[in-house]
């Protein structure tokens, strides 16, 4: 009853609110000539919303016509894979998965996705893994229960805020156990699952969309577009030549892309029933990740139940504050957006060893206290 | 003193015929509120939603509705129950059946979707979350619609607003059959402006901008809500194939109207697509992937041979297709795995939001094309895809190719990598292909005000123009006030226009509630698009702002009001008709004045508190009656403007002069006008008095000075200052030059004639005194010498 009460609950991925989009609303980063130049682009804007964000796509060639076609084939796109990595549609696959611990006929896109997984657990050591599932799920209902009486839930190792003592340790050892994606199996297109094991893409599905969106819109002949669909990725340059630029949320950091992507973490520490609006993550991250300012997403978050997810992590079944936000830029959506997931939750030596092992990436780390550093392959 | 006597009961008549009018509106409006309005809102809210207790946007948005368990509060339940009712009744005419309804959490606008036993039965949304649609009141204005899948609204229902069409007589149950008279529309027809578009309800009469306003709330959010939801995706089919045309065709003839599609990736590509070195052999095919769909039979029958297109057709059932994989190269698109689990793992198909994936169950293994130009091929395959799966023909799909690659020490990290063929179908084999939906989406659809600008061009064009000859008049305001024919011909046929075309026939009469909507805008949020809903309106209202500050209100309440127009024009007809007109003494005229200012600020007062009260103290303004409504309304809404024209017979623009709260609106800022360009004589006021007396609505002082906040700018006074015939300081003048025989002569015969107006008010003071030729400029300081009161009022 409760497990289906949680896979049914919209329980967002961490929200990508670290980024504010593109140069145009950044006249203080960049020369007012360029800030002309790009005004004077024509683009066409669609805005809405992909798996519970904010979404936007700006495409600067083509008509407006054939730009509000591809708009409708990359709606299309975005939810054929919602139906197939939405923990919150009952018929999707990766629920079907959770549900019998095994699958038969996975779609391929499920297949890549989770090969995509294996392949950067075992690059952060276990820091980035979808086997992470229990683990909320165990946090959400003890939370619940404590929520009835009277307590605040508030997890962090560091703070000691809250009420984690009240959590009983045998048991989270018990469920952390389940969190090992080494025992998830890709056997050809069937998945099997270890006992009581269950999956959450939440950290990675969007990154995957937004990279899938990005290639077929390559296909339809497009060369020149920002996409943001939770994950910013950039087709080509703009038509200027000049790389599209996002800049870094609190930061005076303007990251350029050229057919690249940027994936963002940020910590807004977890809201539980009752909690408030702000918890570990401290009033201050809070509101820095625009908790506030995004009232009508975070509103929907924090009534569900816990606002935040995946800033957990997966070895220690804590969530470790150590960064405010964690950007990084890959040529995967995808890749940028499972190493964002788990450098937040790294250390920084592990960080670096992590990126001198991968080619093209670039990663900038903003500490507690703001600064930010760039560590790159 | 008989005369000033008759003039002080029709004041007090007047006074009470307004007293009346307001006692009228206050108890209505108390008699509204108390009873009405509360029922109204009772029966809206009470019985289903309970606006204020949670917003629209609450209930929506989605994360109450999926809290079912016991940790659900009672009143989400509540709500839960009540949008429950409400979504049977908008899709079912309140035949309650079990709906079942699931936010869509993934997507914003926050829209509930609705199945019915697993069946996608459509999506159920307030406007104002989706669109914040605000009223012609500046106010919000929500509206709950059902959307069906097939893109017809299934419902709607008005559950806030605060339009003022109680005032206008309309009853909220008009308003409410407006709103489910968008029952059925098709939301992907093009709403035609200034003609009736087929589905769509009338608009409510009298209240065409409240109607626009809704209509653009439930057509432009179910737009949007349908477009984020993709709900044209599936409604867009229409076309289907054409599955018995067969023409004769070569493979190079598919190849290049790509009904065959093929694509080869070589060996040095894939590895860069898998971030691996490029290795040795980078030109080797690694596959040349061929697809196309062999349903149609030009393609099919052309493509195999006859006895294998024989073979595969036999069994296929209606709507069953069959797609055609082959390849040659390096790579198989088969592999093995399928042999085992049944399911070809390497291959999938993907179309729209669906994909499909190929099983041995629909797999026939060819060997070889018909035609010998044809490429021989080490891999060739049919797929049969059933009809049950709901794979489109006509639309595009793509062929994915899976790409596996282990690295790492012991080969046990997996990367897989997607390569895709993209396949239309060209439009030769499709029957009735549509064109993409024709309404403009997303941020392209264009403003609702601009489609009625678009649909009033002729309209905006008569009133420029009227605008250009009205601002012509101004600017050689000297040259027509010396032609005095021309003048009443030029001042009559304006005020004509300006009562049947803006009037009568176009609506546009500004009303002091504009004024209030504005300065609420300014308070909250000014949006321009408020006020370009309605073009007329709004090109009057920016002539008036400008001429405003040009010349004072004058301008607009002289030419451009039709009201204004009527009362002048009626005021002609009686006079020419003999009635006697009223002169209201200097001291109850000025002390008459302040009302109008009174019933201004009353109206700014109250639209503080509701606007709606203020909609019905706006009554005071008998434009909505006339004008608008043409007098089709409830006999006290009638009675009131008739005894104003009634009274407009004997005092000119009587309603002008004392009650009209536009025009106190107008002059508070009149004041700040820049130019003065109503001439003067210094002796105006001084030693003559005929252009006070002459003025139609008294705003010459006797002392001569014009009030810029009584004034209408008609220009009389002006053709009387050129009129030698009238003007004494003219006359004077001639008679001092000498010429005796001819000026002598001239003067009072066409004194006599010109006008009925009362000389004996004028002063009888004949002696030529010693002035210089007229300078203007000094006039108002030189008239405050004194004297002239009494001797007007003599």
């Amino acid at each position: 009853m409760s497990e289906v009460h949680l896979d049914r609950a919209p329980v967002p991925r961490r929200r990508v609110l670290t980024l504010m989009a593109t140069t145009a609303s950044l006249p203080f980063t960049m020369p007012s000539s360029r800030a002309e130049t790009h005004a004077q682009l024509k683009r066409f804007t669609w805005r809405g919303a992909v798996l519970g964000a904010d979404a936007n796509m700006t495409f600067y060639d083509g008509s407006t016509a054939r730009a509000q076609e591809a708009v409708q084939i990359c709606l299309d796109e975005v939810r054929r894979l919602e139906e197939i990595f939405s923990l919150y549609n009952g018929a999707s696959q990766i629920v079907a998965l959770n549900r019998h611990g095994r699958l038969q006929g996975a779609a391929q896109d499920l297949r890549r996705l989770l090969a995509l997984s294996k392949y950067l657990h075992r690059l952060t050591n276990g820091a980035f893994d979808p086997s992470i599932q229990p683990l909320w799920r165990f946090y959400a209902q003890s939370y619940a229960r404590m929520d009835g009486k009277g307590s605040r839930g508030d997890i962090d190792s560091r703070g000691n805020r809250g009420s984690r003592s009240e959590l009983p340790p045998a048991a989270l050892r018990e469920v952390l156990a389940l969190s090992d994606f080494e025992r998830v199996q890709i056997l050809g297109n069937e998945i099997v699952l270890g006992t009581g094991q269950a999956l959450t893409l939440n950290g990675i599905a969007q990154g995957y969309i937004t990279d899938a969106v990005a290639a077929l819109l390559r296909a339809k002949g497009w060369r020149h577009v920002l996409l943001n669909l939770g994950e910013y990725r950039a087709l080509g340059p703009r038509p200027d030549r000049r790389p599209f630029q996002v800049a870094l949320r609190d930061t005076d950091i303007v990251a350029p892309l050229d057919e690249q992507a940027l994936a963002s973490s940020a910590g807004a520490g977890f809201i539980f029933p009752g909690a408030g609006t702000s918890a570990a993550g401290g009033a201050d991250v809070a509101a820095d990740t625009g908790v506030a300012a995004n009232a009508d997403a975070a509103n929907v978050n924090a009534a569900a139940g816990m606002a935040q997810s995946h800033l957990l992590d997966p070895r220690t079944g804590r969530s470790p504050k150590i960064w405010r936000a964690v950007h990084v830029r890959h040529a995967s959506a995808a890749f940028a957006d499972g190493l964002s997931t788990a450098f937040y939750v790294m250390e920084l030596g592990e960080i670096v060893r992590c990126v001198k092992g991968t080619r093209n990436v670039g990663v900038w780390l903003q500490a507690l206290n703001g600064t930010v550093r760039y560590v790159r392959a | 003193m008989p005369r000033s006597l008759t003039s002080t009961v029709t004041s007090t008549v007047g006074i009470i015929t307004y007293a009346v009018a307001r006692l009228t509106i206050v108890f209505r409006i108390v008699v509204i509120h108390l009873f009405v309005m509360n029922m109204w809102s009772g029966a809206v809210g009470a019985g289903e939603l309970l606006p204020g207790t949670m917003s629209p946007r609450e209930m929506l948005s989605g994360d109450m509705l999926t809290d079912d368990d016991t940790r659900a509060a009672p009143a989400i339940k509540r709500q839960l129950y009540k949008l429950d009712v409400m979504a049977n009744r908008l899709m079912f005419s309140a035949n309650p059946q079990t709906l079942n309804m699931q936010p869509a959490a993934m997507m914003r606008p926050p829209v509930l979707q609705v199945r019915r036993g697993g069946k996608f039965l459509g999506l159920l949304f307030s406007t104002y979350s989706v669109s914040r649609t605000l009223g012609f009141s500046g106010r919000p204005i929500d509206i709950h619609v059902a959307l069906g899948a097939d893109g017809k609204l299934l419902g709607a229902r008005m559950v806030r607003h605060q339009e003022p069409i109680l005032v206008l007589g309309i009853t909220p149950k008009v308003l409410n059959d407006y709103v489910a008279g968008f029952k059925g529309f098709d939301i992907r027809t093009r709403v035609m402006i200034g003609k009736a578009t087929p589905g769509l309800p009338d608009g409510v009469a009298g209240a065409s901008v409240s109607s626009g306003v809704i209509r653009n709330a439930i057509l432009r959010s179910a737009r949007n809500v349908a477009l984020a939801h993709g709900l044209f995706a599936d409604a867009r089919r229409k076309a289907r194939l054409d599955a018995s045309t067969f023409e004769k065709k070569s493979w190079g003839e598919l190849l290049a109207e790509r009904a065959i599609v093929h694509r080869s990736w070589r060996l040095g590509e894939v590895n860069k697509a898998f971030g691996d070195p490029p290795g040795d052999n980078v030109d080797g095919t690694f596959i040349d992937l061929y697809a196309t769909l062999i349903t149609p039979p030009t393609i099919g029958r052309n493509l195999l041979p006859r006895l294998t297109f024989e073979n595969l057709f036999a069994d296929l059932a209606v709507g069953d297709n069959v797609i055609l994989i082959g390849a040659n190269g390096l790579y198989s698109f088969r592999g093995r795995a399928w042999k085992r689990s049944g399911v070809f793992d390497r291959i999938e198909i993907v179309q729209g939001r669906r994909s499909f994936r190929l099983t041995k169950a629909g797999y026939h293994l060819l060997q070889r094309f018909r035609s010998p130009e044809a490429p021989t091929l080490r891999e060739l395959a049919a797929f049969t895809l059933p009809a049950k799966i709901g794979f489109d023909p006509t639309r595009p799909w793509r062929l994915n190719l899976l790409v596996a690659r282990r690295t790492g020490a012991d080969d046990a990290v997996v990367r897989l990598k997607t390569f895709s063929l993209h396949y239309q179908l060209p439009d030769a084999y499709i029957i009735g292909k549509p064109k993409l939906d024709s309404f403009a989406t997303g941020s392209g659809e264009p403003p609702l005000w601009l489609e009625y600008w678009l649909g009033q061009k002729a309209r905006i064009v008569f009133l420029l123009l009227m605008l250009l000859a009205l601002t012509g008049i101004l600017f050689f305001q000297d040259a027509l006030a010396r032609r005095k024919n021309l003048y009443l011909m030029v001042r009559g046929g304006f005020l004509a226009f300006t009562l049947l075309f803006l009037g009568l026939y176009a609506g546009a009469q500004l009303s002091v509630l504009n004024v209030i909507t504005f300065i609420h805008s300014l308070m909250g949020g000014f949006k321009w698009d408020l006020f370009l809903l309605n073009p007329l309106v709004f090109i009057l209202w920016g002539f008036v702002a400008v001429a405003l500050l040009f010349w004072g209100r004058g301008v607009y309440c002289g030419w451009l009001c039709p009201f204004g127009a009527l009362q002048e024009l009626l005021n002609m007809a009686a006079r020419r008709l003999g009635v006697k007109q009223i002169k209201v003494p200097w001291g109850l005229h000025e002390r008459l004045w302040p009302i109008k200012y009174i019933g201004f600020l009353a109206i700014l007062a109250v639209s503080l508190s509701s606007m709606n009260w203020a909609f019905e103290l706006a009554e005071i303004e008998p434009f909505k009656t006339v004008i608008i409504l043409k007098f089709l309304r409830h006999w006290p809404f009638v009675l009131y403007p008739v005894l104003l024209l009634a009274a407009g017979l004997f005092i000119e623009r009587f309603y002008c002069r004392y009650l009209c709260p536009l025009g106190a609106a107008l002059a508070i800022p009149a004041r700040l006008r820049m130019f003065e360009w109503l001439k003067r004589r210094h002796q105006c006021g001084h030693e003559c008095n005929i252009c006070a007396v002459r003025c139609t609505v008294q705003a010459i002082h006797p002392m001569g000075q014009i009030n810029p906040n009584e004034c209408i700018y008609c220009l009389r006074c002006q053709v009387n200052y050129y009129d030698e015939a009238t003007c004494r300081a003219l006359k004077d003048r001639a008679r001092r030059r000498g010429v005796r025989q001819t000026g002598a002569l001239k003067a009072p015969s066409t004194n006599a004639q010109s006008t009925g107006a009362p000389s004996k008010n004028v002063p009888t003071n004949n002696t030529p005194t010693n002035f210089t030729s007229s300078n203007d400029e000094s006039s108002e300081l030189s008239t405050l010498r004194g004297g002239g009161h009494e001797r007007s009022s003599s």
